[in-house]
């Protein structure tokens, strides 16, 4: 087996001796011994010992048990108390030697079977911290490298530890100026009040939250969007300790989805403000989407979906609530021939003439022209009906505008 | 009238993404991830069998545009448990 590098630190000559003999009789290597706490301290900084015999009564002014601890907390170096027999009777004493970060505990006179059991605890506690540490900077190394961004924050709003990646999310140049700049994330970081505490609601209930799209401020009051998925530590009792976070900036997905439904809103408005009836159909007939105009004919100005217009879309997920089914225009040529969608599903093309829409006659212009799925195969027609003169069915009905803003004032 | 596949998994117990998927009507094979067998082109996803849930118009005229049908059985992840 590796011998160890054992400090010893004893003021006591004769008890010096005697450790050095048990522990060269065992091939270990000795250093010191030190005769004042503060020696000893001053050589576990330099010789970086194995691990350190330390008797609790020193010369100095530092003893036994205050060495111990800044060998410990400072340097990670396991030690082992030494004590007089008389002294390990001492509840006070003991009460200091437990609280002071010793692994092990001897007292006087030191025999060599307890000094092996000590050194084995050494040996096995060194071991394991070294595990320790490697899979600590492992993880660290991922957490530190991470495209995504990672925090942890406590329930009152303040980041406790944040990696690279999340500061430099929020436009902050580092995880230590993000976690001491931060004094408040509702304040400084949510855009919407409230928005954390809602976090933190789901977060108690459900401990743990995925897909959370937020707007929040960057350092220099820039707005961004950001999805988080989020995950609460509690403590034994059930109580929110805090809680951890992954983040992902969704700034670009977020404006893509808003032009696009701006585009598309654009789009609907335009054919809702057209006075003709605007019908798109499948070749069976089936209507898939119609404008204002067409569904106002068919539902009644007073009815539900009437206002949905364009955004009819029967049998979709988009339909509106409560949507009631809209029929294919039924009409009949002015010339007692097959009408302009008859001729159209016969023959393809485009086609159009003057027909009377049932019931009722109203007379009007049919068009019929093909719609074409992006590989260019017909798969359906746009079926426009115009009213001649009189500004179209617009006058006959409420015109959109007017149902937009009617909707809007109720509200 | 478009009808469409519904798609089990055939090993219950399998976590892989990707796993063997059985239509419960007609028995055909895909070997596909569960997101895929949510969206299938319209090519993909019609089921001949006359058993197989009917696909609305509309439904099948947004496949024929680029949209894309769910084709997984409700109880995907227990129907052939019993075999
Ligand atoms: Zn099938």
């Amino acid at each position: 087996m590796q011998p160890l590098r054992v400090l010893i630190a004893e003021d006591d000559p004769v008890g010096a001796a005697l450790l050095k003999g048990l522990l060269v009789r065992e091939g270990h290597v000795v250093l010191g011994p030190a005769a004042m706490g503060e020696d000893a301290v001053r050589l576990a900084r330099d010789e970086r010992p194995d691990a350190v015999l330390m008797d609790i009564w020193l010369a100095g002014r530092m003893n036994g048990v205050e060495a111990t601890r800044a060998v410990t907390a400072d340097f990670d170096i396991p030690v082992i108390l030494v004590t007089g027999a008389t002294e390990a009777t001492d509840r006070d004493l003991m009460d200091q030697v437990a609280g002071s970060g010793a692994l092990g505990f001897m007292s006087k006179p030191v025999t060599g079977d307890a000094l092996r059991m000590n050194l084995r605890i050494v040996r096995r506690h060194t071991r394991l911290l070294a595990r320790l540490r490697d899979s600590e900077q492992r993880y660290r190394s991922i957490f530190d490298n991470a495209v995504v961004g990672i925090y942890m924050a406590d329930p009152e709003g303040r980041y406790l530890v944040s990696n690279r990646a999340f500061a430099e999310m929020l436009g902050w140049s580092g995880p230590g100026e993000l976690v001491s700049g931060v004094r408040s994330m509702d304040e400084q970081v949510y855009e919407a009040p409230g928005r954390r505490q809602e976090l933190l609601a789901r977060l108690r209930a459900e401990g743990t939250v995925t897909g959370f799209v937020s707007q929040v401020y960057g350092r220099d009051g820039d707005l961004l969007w950001v999805s988080e998925h989020c995950t609460a530590v509690h403590d034994w009792a059930g109580e929110l300790l805090h809680y951890e976070g992954i983040v992902v900036n969704v700034t670009a997905r977020i404006e893509a989805e808003q032009r696009w439904r701006t585009t598309l809103g654009i789009l609907r408005n335009t054919i809702d403000a057209m006075p003709d009836h605007v019908v798109l159909l499948d070749l069976d007939r089936n209507v898939i989407m119609a404008n204002a105009s067409w569904v106002r004919h068919v539902c009644g100005p007073g009815e539900a979906g009437a206002a949905a217009g364009a955004s009819y879309l029967p049998g979709t997920a988009d339909a509106a609530p409560g949507a009631v089914a809209v029929r294919c225009p039924d009409c009949v040529a002015e010339d007692g021939g097959p009408a302009p969608l008859d001729r159209f599903l016969r023959e393809g093309g485009h086609q159009s003439g003057p027909v009377r829409l049932l019931p009722g006659g109203e007379a009007c212009t049919c068009s019929v022209s093909p719609y074409r799925a992006p590989d260019g195969t017909v798969i359906g027609a746009v079926l426009v009906l115009h009213r001649d003169g009189e500004g179209g069915f617009a006058s006959a009905g409420r015109p959109a505008a007017r149902v937009d803003t009617a909707d809007r004032r109720g509200a | 009238m478009m009808r469409k596949h519904q798609f089990a998994k055939v090993d219950c117990n399998c976590t892989r993404r990707a796993t063997h998927l059985k239509c419960i009507h007609c028995g055909v094979m895909e070997y596909r991830s569960l997101d895929e067998a949510r969206r299938m082109s319209q090519g993909q996803a019609e089921c001949p069998h006359p058993d197989a849930p009917q696909v609305p118009p509309q439904e099948r005229f947004r496949t024929m545009m680029g949209g894309t049908l769910d084709c997984l059985a409700p109880d995907y992840d227990t129907h052939f448990k019993a075999d």
